[in-house]
């Protein structure tokens, strides 16, 4: 009897490279915008809690939760647990995505 | 369309947390009538895993209508860090959330009555020796006085699920 080999459609990227390869990026941002692009949005709030978006294509094929749990790791690290204790959301988005939610954002210098 | 494909369009928010928790809970009191104390009881626990999620993210400061996902990593990273002990379990310990709404307590200096606290940590402790979501894979043996004790615990938390965020 003949065997069909199923394949994987798509290669995609290893976790732990994406979280390599983001963690990289919030130790060293790279210029204008490239993705991965990320915004840090610390809350007003007495606590000084932190909203981390991370905008990237890559992760297109990925669930929220995927992307979530990828950033929340490159971020500790690369920042370190204190920093990442004040975390309180990581949301993982495409460009078309971030557009949809009407993220706005402005790339610091 | 079908079922899958309608609930996969709704965004799990708190609000639609809660809406369901209560849906649970409702569907698992009926159950229990019924007598069928497995599904009760299962049903049960997801509801109190849906109240205990709701209340840790609402003390984080998730508004209503924010969507849930985004708030479940960061907790995990919390969790590793403050509670090594606890696992996650899939993001359904019963455990691990009512370890982190106490931690969150701490952090924010909130003075809830000592007894309040005794209380939730017991009843917890209880709903967690008899639920974990992976029991669906094991037939039901489940005793008709373990199920109405899950219940009161479950009521406990869905009585007093304002209190353990506001």
């Amino acid at each position: 009897m003949s065997a069909v080999r199923f394949a994987p459609k798509r290669e995609q990227t290893p976790t732990h490279d994406l979280i390599e390869r983001l963690a990289q990026e919030f130790s060293t941002p790279s210029p204008g915008e490239q993705e991965p692009l990320f915004i840090e949005q610390v809350q007003h709030s007495p606590a000084k809690n932190v909203h981390l978006y991370v905008i990237w294509q890559t992760w297109e094929h990925l669930t929220n939760l995927e992307r979530s749990e990828i950033i929340m790791d490159a971020y500790e690290k690369s920042c370190g647990i204190e920093k990442a204790l004040k975390v309180t959301l990581a949301m993982g988005l495409t460009r078309k995505e971030a557009k949809a939610m009407r993220l706005d954002w402005e790339i610091e210098d | 369309m079908m079922l899958r494909s309608r609930l996969e369009t709704v965004v799990e928010t708190v609000q639609e947390m809660e809406f369901a928790a209560e849906a649970m809970y409702h569907e698992g009191k009926f159950r229990l009538q019924k007598r069928h104390q497995h599904a009760a009881i299962y049903l049960l626990g997801y509801a109190a895993e849906m109240w205990l999620k709701c209340a840790y993210f609402q003390l984080r400061g998730a508004a209503l209508l924010d969507p849930i996902e985004p708030f479940l990593a960061p907790a995990r990273t919390r969790g590793r860090s403050l509670t090594p002990a606890v696992p996650h379990e899939g993001y359904h310990s019963l455990l691990l959330w009512s370890r982190l709404i106490e931690e969150e307590w701490t952090v924010q200096g909130k003075i809830l009555p000592a007894g309040f606290v005794l209380e939730f940590q017991n009843e917890v402790v209880a709903l967690y020796g008899m639920w974990w979501v992976e029991m669906r894979y094991r037939q039901p043996i489940v005793a008709t006085a373990e199920a109405e004790r899950f219940l009161r615990g479950v009521a406990w938390l869905r009585t007093n699920y304002t209190k353990l965020w506001s």
